[in-house]
């Protein structure tokens, strides 16, 4: 089994996100279960959004304590600490960010990633130009990032499940899966 | 995500009237539900109320009138529809309401615990617990079709966040085959300005106790319907329920008795007890009224432990679901003592490891020592 | 101690940044209860766009010409502070009092409530604080040892002089009528304008020490050359030659422009029509010359070549005249004076239909030919037009098109001429002419001290002018930088941008009139007060309903709505100044304040 975590603030989308994430698996085969924290969400509060991947159906239905892999929208999260907690040796910490991963410190255990989805998106005209929607830009970045899941099976999703604009949203998704650094 | 399981089931099923006030968790349920009135793809009637009270007020009124009717609700605001819970049992309507299970309040919470349904187990309401998604999906369809043979309402019920706000995957099944397993509500005796009927009046002393008589009866033959019902489920569309059921449980020494998605995770840590050869199982609960007293006596015989998580607690007494299966069970020989563990309280998580100390300490208590035990409590 | 017995001796208006930690049931209270407040808790660290506070230009201001801050002073009639209202006002103008009667009020057309009902009843208020307020003497800077001269005392003349003298310059006005206020006393009938309310606002020019010369024609009574003592000269001269109809018999006797008629009236002089009277036209001149003659007795016919939608005159003005008993003749036009010993007997005219529109947008009339037919009448009025007269003017103005040529700031070809009002352009409205004088008199006042006058452009035009703030101006040309109580963005607040969940329909204040039956009484020639004054101001109440209506587009007023819904009690009234202050601790940057302000005098930024 596969737990993915996405951390950003509320109204960044990382419940969609995460949503969108694990339709885009469950189309290529595997059973998937997606969840927000549950709790009370207000906008610009700090909040994630869980993705579980299986061969097999899946039974655990706690909150995930030690995922495998994390997605960070908003950067300046990563000095709380929340994102990194429990996360697991060698797992990915995916960042949105302009910066390279080497710009990060204090991740020497995990593999970062970064794309700079914000841009990418505010290109793509996701959301407003000083507060672009950078959640289905990163999926892309994160099919290249893993190997999870195809870039594909990502941009057929968003296709599907985004009211609005889904072609610049897969668009902006494509160009995240070819720009994002990895920094492993 | 599972609110939206129910949605589709009120669709699937052809609800007509739709009355509901907001509440977390529950809000998506009626919010999808009053999309697909304003759609167009769902030909119902859809009543924004100012309270609880008044949305089961109008699922009465519309049950009356031989509506098929739906709402949903949580906590406080299933507290609130008390006193017409009674009604509309005593009334002998077939209404389906969803609760998603949601701790009482204060301290204020949102998150679940299955005392808010428990406590209304005396209203005269059927209620069914749900592991799954798909599970809301499907028993949403089947309650109408139990409810409407029976003229008895019936709650279906399912824990917040983990299944209202999780997304998995359901199968949601085509129109045309829950059209020939639901057909339309035939109400025999209804409002009718034709036929100028009152409903619901005085019942002198002479009369009340056989009416009582006769809403135990439909109760006492609920349990062969909804067995009925479910049959058919499976028949027609694979997917077999039953008002208790069994995992791992036939050689099982030791039995979790669980219900809603606390069995999911038991199943997990009894999966790893398997692996190392160990007899555990577990006897899933569906039915809390009609409550399956035959079953349970038939399943928890000749077992070494019985050990109930309780994801509730009664003040004063303990946990529902064991007391229940006390009460069931009482005098039946070769059943060992129930023991009762309240876990999860207002959302705490039940985790594989709280399983495992249930079962640990289960292992350890041969006899009653104790009414009920504290799981992971802080000192 | 245990926590329990620490949490009862706790403080509740603590700042409970240090939580308390339950090891668990030991120490925990047995009821829910707060352990302090929350202000540890900065939310504000989760923002990333901060809402602040600014106004807009309310669409009024700039659809008003003369740049009116029409929202401002409809604040201050809301609140019953009339005086200040009025002398708000007069910051821009000074002749409101003309102007709440006479104006023509292309702000109503602008106001943002016609797209939701219909608009705020701005020409009304005028004259409301103007009759209300008392006025006030604008204070007089210090003399500059400057001095101008104004030919002319209409309104580009009055306002030109107004504002010149507000900035410490000797103006003297000349005048060559009796009287000052040019078309507005001589042009505008006392029964639209009273006289005595003219003169009153043309006292206070007088108060401020502006010299007011009448009865001296510039030209023929003092030279161009006695000119030369002033450093700076301006133009207000208007229009007054009436354009001829082109047509045989037009020098008759009984032929007269409405000019003509309007202005002997104004001067007391007997005037004889005959019974019956033509009056041809469409516009204003042609209605009040033919509302004029009903008030001498005679029975009017106005024949306008186009139709009744057409007319350039004011709606308001026609139907008056209608219900007064004017006879409209339309889609007519006169062909030939039918003359007897030189005397007017009878208009022949033909028929005309509309074809296409032409350049003005107006739909151009074809004769048809073949349908003559002769009116009897007594005397004709002509008011198709009016034309300037530039025979008097100084050598060496350069004019083109029946105008005198000038740039920007009204400057003329010659440096020490400036020249504004109808003399210059289009359209001749009061409120066109108002915003010239105040134009010249920015031009004049800085070129007098050597400043750019397109600087002075930049800093004082409204939204996307041309309209320009007085206001503004006198700061900046003291180099003040004006301390508003709340930040402004100098665009105008559009409609859309509006929350209308805030609004509701409510009727259009409508002005009283004096009664038909009254009027038609008193408007007999030998009745004495035949020209008595037809509009009726607002009550208080009225006022006060009128000035409701208005949605202060792009301004705050301090409706608290902001406060009422934060979520956070992070917006709070000032206690001791204007507005709200924001707290950037705990504001979390939601918008909720900014969505729900109803007059979008919020907005969201990038920090």
């Amino acid at each position: 089994m596969i737990e993915i975590r996405i951390h950003g603030r509320g109204g960044q989308g990382a419940v969609i996100a995460s949503k969108i994430l694990a339709s885009a698996v469950f189309s290529e085969g595997q059973y998937v279960q997606s969840f927000p924290a549950f709790g009370v969400e207000r906008r610009g509060a700090p909040v994630a959004a869980f993705t579980r991947i299986d061969a097999a159906p899946i039974l655990i239905r706690n909150n995930i304590y030690e995922p495998d892999h994390i997605m960070v929208l908003d950067p300046n999260l990563l000095a709380t600490g929340i994102c990194t907690d429990g996360l697991k040796k060698g797992g990915i910490v995916l960042i949105n960010s302009e910066n390279t991963p080497d710009f990060f410190k204090g991740l020497d255990d995990f593999r970062v990633a970064t794309v700079d989805a914000g841009s990418i998106a505010a290109k793509h005209r996701l959301g407003s130009p000083s507060y672009p929607i950078v959640n289905t830009t990163i999926l892309g970045a994160f099919a290249k990032a893993s190997g999870i899941v195809s870039i594909d099976a990502i941009i057929s999703c968003i296709g599907d499940q985004v009211p609005i604009k889904p072609e610049a949203n897969a668009e902006s998704a494509k160009e995240a899966f070819e720009s994002v650094i990895l920094g492993y | 995500m599972g609110n939206h399981a129910v949605s589709w089931g009120v669709l699937r099923s052809r609800a007509q009237v739709i009355a509901a006030y907001p509440i977390t968790p529950q809000t998506q349920i009626v919010e999808e539900l009053s999309e697909m009135c304003a759609d167009g793809d769902l030909d119902a009637t859809f009543i924004k109320v100012e309270s609880e009270h008044s949305a089961m007020a109008c699922c009465i009124g519309a049950a009356q009138a031989g509506a098929r009717t739906f709402t949903a609700t949580s906590a406080q605001g299933l507290a609130l529809m008390h006193e017409l819970l009674h009604w509309a049992s005593g009334a002998r309507l077939p209404i389906v309401m969803t609760d998603v299970n949601r701790a009482m309040a204060p301290g204020w919470s949102i998150w679940a615990d299955q005392l808010d349904s428990l406590a209304q187990r005396d209203t005269g309401w059927m209620q069914m617990y749900c592991e799954s998604n798909q599970e809301v999906f499907d028993l949403t369809v089947c309650s109408y079709k139990i409810a409407e043979q029976l003229d008895l309402p019936i709650m279906v019920v399912y824990d917040a966040f983990l299944l209202s706000h999780t997304s998995e995957v359901v199968d949601i099944t085509d129109q045309g085959p829950i059209d020939d397993f639901l057909p339309p509500r035939q109400a025999e005796l209804k409002l009718d300005p034709g036929k100028p009927y009152a409903f619901g009046s005085l019942v002198m002393p002479e009369y009340y106790y056989e009416m009582r008589y006769k809403l135990q009866e439909a109760m006492e033959r609920a349990g062969g319907v909804i067995d009925s019902v479910l049959e058919e489920w499976a028949e027609r569309f694979g997917r077999k329920y039953g008002q208790v059921e069994g995992y791992k449980l036939d050689d099982a020494d030791i039995v979790l008795v669980t219900s809603g998605t606390t069995t999911s995770t038991t199943k997990y840590m009894v999966n790893q007890y398997r692996e190392r050869g160990e007899k555990v199982g577990i006897l899933k609960m569906r039915t809390l009224r009609p409550f399956p007293v035959e079953r349970v006596r038939k399943e928890l015989a000749g077992r070494k432990r019985v050990l109930v998580i309780d994801k509730n607690m009664s003040p004063g007494l303990g946990g529902v679901w064991a007391q229940e299966l006390r009460a069931a069970t009482a005098h039946i020989p070769d059943v060992p003592p129930i023991q009762c563990y309240i876990a999860g309280l207002g959302g705490r998580d039940i985790r594989p490891e709280t399983v495992r100390d249930v079962i640990e300490h289960g292992k350890t208590q041969e006899s009653l020592e104790k009414e009920y035990h504290w799981i992971q409590l802080k000192n | 101690m245990s926590e329990k017995e620490k949490l009862k001796n706790m403080d509740p208006n603590r700042n409970a940044h240090e939580k308390l930690s339950f090891s668990g049931i030991s120490d925990l209270p047995d009821i829910v209860i707060s352990t302090g407040h929350m202000t540890w808790n900065e939310t504000g660290t989760w923002r990333y766009m901060k809402p602040r506070y600014r106004n807009l230009v309310s669409p009024c201001v700039v659809g008003c010409p003369n740049g009116q801050d029409v929202e401002a002073w409809i604040r201050l009639i809301s609140e019953g502070r009339y005086d200040e209202a009025l002398e708000k006002n007069m910051e821009e103008s000074p002749i409101p009092g003309v102007c709440g009667r006479a104006c023509f009020h292309p702000c109503e057309k602008s106001c943002n409530r016609a797209q939701f009902d219909r608009s705020v009843s701005i020409n009304n208020l005028e004259r409301f604080l103007s009759d209300h307020g008392t006025r006030k003497v604008p204070k007089v800077a210090a003399a500059t040892a400057k001095s101008v001269a104004v030919v002319g005392s209409g309104p580009a003349g009055l306002a030109c002089a107004y504002h010149l003298r507000r900035m410490g310059h000797a103006v003297t006005i000349y005048e060559a009528a009796k009287e000052p206020g040019g078309v507005l006393r001589y042009g505008i009938p006392d029964y639209r304008l009273p006289r005595d309310m003219l003169a009153e606002e043309i006292d206070v020019l007088k108060k401020m020490g502006v010299e007011i010369q009448c009865g001296v024609r510039v030209g023929t009574d003092v030279t161009w050359k006695d000119m030369e003592r002033f450093d700076r000269v301006f133009l207000g001269t208007g229009v007054h030659v009436s354009r001829a109809l082109g047509i045989s018999g037009e020098d008759a006797q009984g032929v007269m422009s409405g000019l003509n008629l309007l202005k002997k009236v104004a001067s007391g002089e007997d005037v004889e029509l005959g019974e019956r009277v033509l009056v041809i036209g469409g516009g204003n001149t042609a209605i009040d010359a033919a509302r004029t003659a009903m008030r001498l007795d005679a029975k009017v016919t106005i024949l306008y070549r186009r139709s009744r939608e057409e007319m350039p005159a004011h709606d308001d003005e026609v139907t008056a005249a209608e219900a007064e008993g004017v006879v409209f003749q339309m889609l007519a036009a006169p062909s030939k004076v039918v003359t007897e010993n030189n005397r007017v007997r009878a208009l022949e005219c033909v028929k005309v239909k509309l074809g296409q529109p032409d350049e003005s947008g107006r739909r151009r009339p074809i004769v048809i030919e073949g349908s003559n037919f002769t009116v009897p009448c007594d005397t004709v009025v002509t008011a198709v037009g009016e034309l300037a007269d530039f025979s008097f003017l100084p050598d060496g103005l350069k004019v083109e098109n029946g105008a005198i040529v000038v740039d920007d700031s009204l400057k003329t070809s010659n440096e020490r001429y400036f020249a504004g009002g109808d003399v210059v352009e289009q359209p001749h409205t009061i409120v066109n002419a108002l915003a010239a004088g105040k134009r010249a008199a920015i031009g004049i006042d800085c070129s007098l001290r050597g400043g750019s006058f397109e600087e002075a452009l930049a800093n004082i035009t409204l939204a996307t002018g041309p309209a320009l703030s007085m206001r503004q101006y006198l700061a900046y040309r003291e180099h003040k930088k004006i301390e508003e109580k709340v930040p402004v963005v100098n665009e105008i607040c559009e409609y859309e941008t509006l929350n209308m969940d805030y609004f509701e329909q409510s009727e259009r204040v409508r002005k009283a009139v004096v009664g038909l039956t009254e009027r038609m009484q008193t408007m007999p020639a030998s009745a004495p007060n035949r020209f008595k004054e037809v509009e009726l101001g607002l009550t208080e109440e009225q006022a006060a309903k009128a000035a409701d209506r208005c949605f202060h587009c792009g301004r705050c007023i301090e409706c608290d709505n902001c406060y009422i819904f934060c979520p956070d009690a992070s917006v709070m009234p000032k206690t001791d100044e204007f507005g709200y202050a924001i707290d950037d601790y705990h504001c979390k940057g939601c918008g909720v304040c900014v969505h729900e302000c109803p007059r979008n005098a919020m907005e969201m930024v990038r920090e």
